[in-house]
Formats: C-alpha cells, sequence, structure tokens
C-alpha cells in the first residue's frame, strides 16, 4: 500500500471512531435521561417520599415555573398569536378559502406544534436555567454531601420534585398559550375585518373540530418533551464537577441541551404520529 | 483497665466497626485509610489530633457510605454500607450526627428550616422538632440564646460564623444521634461557649451517643469530658488503628 492509502486509511479509520464514539455518547447520554425520568416517576408514587420538605420543594418550584411564568407566557402567545392571524388573513384572501377552513387549521397546528413547543421554550428559558444553575451552584458549594450527610436522597429532595413540576408547568402553560393565542388571533382578526364570523361561531367551529388525536398529540408533546429538558437540566447541573467558576459555564449548556432535546423529540413524535418524513409518507 | 471495666465494654454495643479499611489516595490534604480497623462503641469518644494541613472530609465521606473503600469493611450499627440497599443508607445516615468544618448549609433556606430540614424529612413532628431545637438551643447557646433565635428566621450567609456554629451544634446534636462526627467543632465556637459543648457531649455519650472528633492538634479534650476518651493518631497521613485510651 502507497503511504498516502495509509494516511487516508488512518483519517477514516479516525473519522469512524469519533463518529461511533459520538453515537455511543449520545446513546448513553438519552439512557441516562430515561433512566432519571423513569426514577423520577418510581419515586414519585412511593407516598412515603412526598414527605414536607419534598412538598414545600416542589409546591416552590411550580410556583416559580408555572405561576410566575403565566405572564410571559401570555405575552409570547398573543404575540405569536396575532402573527398567525396576519398570516391567516394573507392565505385567505390569496386562496379565496373561508374562515371555516382555516379556522380548524389554525386550531390543530396551535395544539399539535405551537402552544407545546412555545410552552417548553418559555419554561427552559425562565426556570431551565435557573434549575441548572441552582444545583450546579448547590453541588460545587457543598450542598448535596450536606443533605446526603444527614440522609436526604438528592433525588428525591431535589431532582424529583424539579422535574414533575417542569412537566406540570409546561402541560399548564401550553393549555393557557393555546387558550391566549386563540383569544387574541380572534380579537385581531376581528379588528381587522379579517375574521367576520361572530365569536361563538368561531370558538364553535374550533370546538367541533377537537378531537382525541388533537389531545394526545398535545399530552405527548408536552409531557414527554419537557420531561427530557426537566430531566436534562437536572443533570447537567448536580453533575458538574469543579469548582463555582464552572456554574456559569452549566447555565448556557443547561438552555442550549434542553431547547435541543425539545426540538428532537417534538419532531421524533411528529414523525412517529404522522407517519411522515417531512412530505414523505414512512411505511 | 479492670476486669469489671472490661465487661461493661463489652456489654455496649458496637456503633461504628472498620474493618482492614483502606482508602484511595486523595489530595495532599487527605488523611488515609490503610488497613484501618477500629471500633466506637457506644459512649465511646475518639478524638484525631490533626495536623495543620489535614482534612478529614474523605474519611467522613467514608465513615457515611458515600464513598466506597478499596478494601475491607465498614459498620455502622451492625449493618455495612456495601450490604444494604442505598434506599436503607438514608435512614442509617440520619442517625448521625456531623458538624461540618467547611460548608454546612443550604443556602436558599433559612437556618432554621436547614436545622429542621433532616428531622421534617425523616418523619419527626413540627412540634417535637420545635421542642428539640428550643431545648439543645437553650443548652449550647450561653448568653447568645436571643442572637442564635433571631437567626433561625434569616439565610446563612446573613448570620455571623460564631452563631451559625452554635447552629451547626443544634442541628447536630437534636436528632439523638448514634455517631456524633465532629469537625473541629470548636474552630469557630465561642470560648465562653465550650464548656456548655462539653457538657452536652457528655449528656450525650451518657445516653450512649459515640462521638469521633477530629480537632486540630493544639485542642486537648482530655480535661474537659468528663467520660471515657481514646485517641486514634496518624502517621505520614495515614490513620492509625493503634488505639491509645487517654482517659477511662
Amino acid at each position: 500500500m502507497s503511504p498516502s492509502t495509509i494516511r487516508l486509511a488512518t483519517i477514516l479509520g479516525r473519522l469512524l471512531d469519533l463518529v461511533g464514539a459520538t453515537f455511543v455518547d449520545r446513546c448513553s447520554r438519552v439512557a441516562t435521561i430515561l433512566a432519571v425520568l423513569w426514577a423520577t416517576m418510581g419515586l414519585a408514587l412511593v407516598p412515603s417520599n412526598w414527605t414536607i420538605p419534598v412538598q414545600r420543594m416542589f409546591v416552590r418550584q411550580l410556583l416559580f415555573t408555572a405561576v410566575d411564568s403565566v405572564p410571559a407566557s401570555m405575552r409570547f402567545a398573543a404575540t405569536i398569536g396575532l402573527l398567525l392571524i396576519v398570516q391567516a388573513a394573507i392565505w385567505i384572501n390569496d386562496l379565496g378559502i373561508s374562515t371555516e377552513v382555516m379556522a380548524p387549521m389554525l386550531w390543530k397546528s396551535i395544539v399539535r406544534e405551537i402552544a407545546p413547543l412555545l410552552a417548553c421554550l418559555v419554561v427552559i428559558g425562565r426556570s431551565g436555567t435557573a434549575i441548572g444553575t441552582e444545583l450546579a451552584t448547590m453541588r460545587s458549594s457543598g450542598e448535596i454531601e450536606v443533605l446526603d450527610s444527614q440522609g436526604i436522597d438528592p433525588m428525591i429532595y431535589l431532582v424529583m420534585p424539579r422535574i414533575l413540576a417542569f412537566i406540570l408547568s409546561v402541560f399548564c402553560l401550553a393549555i393557557i398559550i393555546a387558550v391566549t393565542m386563540i383569544i387574541t388571533g380572534y380579537g385581531v382578526g376581528w379588528l381587522m375585518d379579517a375574521i367576520r364570523v361572530p365569536w361563538h361561531e368561531f370558538f364553535a367551529d374550533i370546538s367541533r373540530n377537537m378531537n382525541f388525536e388533537d389531545f394526545v398529540f398535545f399530552a405527548s408533546k408536552t409531557l414527554i418533551g419537557s420531561g427530557f429538558a426537566g430531566a436534562i437540566c437536572c443533570l447537567e447541573g448536580i453533575s458538574v464537577r469543579g469548582a463555582i467558576t464552572d456554574v456559569p459555564l452549566v447555565s448556557s449548556r443547561v438552555g442550549i441541551k434542553a431547547l435541543t432535546a425539545v426540538f428532537v423529540v417534538s419532531a421524533l413524535l411528529s414523525i412517529v404520529f404522522y407517519r411522515k418524513l417531512l412530505i414523505f409518507k414512512i411505511g | 483497665m479492670s476486669v469489671q471495666e472490661q465487661e461493661v465494654t463489652k456489654l455496649r454495643k458496637t456503633v461504628l466497626e472498620l474493618t482492614d479499611v483502606t482508602s484511595a489516595i486523595g489530595d495532599a490534604k487527605s488523611i488515609r485509610f490503610r488497613k484501618f480497623t477500629g471500633q466506637l462503641r457506644e459512649g465511646d469518644v475518639v478524638q484525631v489530633k490533626l495536623e495543620g494541613h489535614h482534612d478529614p472530609h474523605d474519611l467522613l465521606m467514608l465513615i457515611l457510605g458515600l464513598v466506597s473503600p478499596i478494601s475491607g469493611n465498614i459498620h455502622f450499627a451492625g449493618n455495612g454500607w456495601l450490604d444494604m440497599h442505598y434506599r436503607q443508607h438514608y435512614h442509617m445516615r440520619s442517625q448521625i450526627g456531623r458538624v461540618f468544618a467547611g460548608p454546612a448549609w443550604i443556602q436558599s433556606l433559612t437556618v432554621g428550616e436547614n436545622i429542621q430540614l433532616a428531622q421534617l424529612h425523616h418523619g419527626i413532628e413540627k412540634t417535637m422538632i420545635a421542642d428539640q431545637i428550643e431545648k439543645w438551643t437553650q443548652r449550647l447557646s450561653g448568653r447568645h440564646v436571643a442572637a442564635v433565635q433571631r437567626s433561625l428566621t434569616q439565610r446563612p450567609n446573613f448570620v455571623d460564623v460564631p452563631i451559625l456554629q452554635i447552629c451547626q451544634l443544634v442541628r447536630a446534636v437534636c436528632n439523638h444521634p448514634r455517631l456524633l462526627l465532629l469537625d473541629r467543632p470548636l474552630r469557630f465556637l465561642m470560648q465562653e461557649l465550650h464548656r456548655d459543648f462539653f457538657s452536652v457531649i457528655d449528656e450525650l455519650t451518657g445516653l450512649g451517643a459515640s462521638v469521633l472528633w477530629f480537632s486540630s492538634g493544639n485542642e486537648e479534650l482530655g480535661l474537659k469530658l468528663s467520660g471515657q476518651l481514646s485517641q486514634w493518631s496518624i502517621t505520614d497521613d495515614v490513620l492509625q488503628s493503634s488505639e491509645v485510651t487517654l482517659k477511662t
């Protein structure tokens, strides 16, 4: 073999090695996230784990993640609702379709895709990075050891309530976001004269077009996506090694990783549900 | 030790037992176990005198079952850390009081919430916890009772270190631990409160608790404690199993 062939083979070997190592690393991370989610659900089902401090932690986290996020979620939802209705008005005029045709399409895209995704974005941006940073600070400043030494399982006291609060918050905020988008959309559309039907007919159209499939989409996207995001935030925070100066790195890493997970989970669920990859039908 | 005393010693239950324990090499400050065998029975107080650079953190992690030794067994109250399911470890640790030389508090909670945290988590009633905190605060705070009580509603970062140290002692003793792990507990404790602290240690050992006391090299505990005191020594950063009984 010539030297150039050997060199090429070496480079290819290294490349394959890198690809393989990256693949194994990603699989191992997904397995860890699934293990944390499984453990969280298992621990949450044991009533004795819900001690007073754990209940307090859960309520505190829910207050911060869900209740405090309501105004921001409504602001974002109203803005996106407005953008959607402007787009819808353009399509109605260009294609000459009626509101009765457009309203269910809007509703489905809001319930199935936009609201779960937007709720995840709000919660990750507002609370996910905060959770990661807080846990990383606790880890590097020895607070996790303080808990361990006193016989308090950090998984029960720190991780389980945070992940559950994260999931519940995304679910509730997604409902608020969907409703806000529809109301804002109708209000703006009516003012712009793009929607000419009375509000009760508009909402009656939407409710007639709601089906069980919508709920399955909505629930799976909010619960699974947020579960992954919550687990990533906790894992990244609690597994930090090193000094307190490493904490800022965690907060930036947490946001990106959780967002990536939410988008990937959302895309995978869409593929599973629609059995389509973009316009290509699978199976 | 007389024959009668030896018989009494045998009757006392073993609280902490280390058998042929060897630990991993830590950093320059760490103390290690090398084939260490030793035990603490009910009522025992064992002092380990630290030199300036020593940090017993790694040893304490091993004793608490938070880290596994390279070889050997560590038993607390008859149960080996390696033999038990990890869920039971937390219950076992709830019977151990610890005074930290380093960070000791959850910063997002108030000092009072910190003291109550473990007890509430282990199902002790709120009223009983409040009574215990009140009792030990009175015993350990001397004329600083009001300052300690005030600090209970504040976060640890906003409390003076000597007051925080009293709170740490209250937290360590208020659950009537079977084993007390003290890492330089007198370091930030006001001189005037030392006698109160020693009397509390005497009372707890009288009730059956055992104490492993890591002290700064210049601290002499023998004259201050009324009960039995032994010593484990450190040679070349390795804890020696030859026990010296200083006082019986």
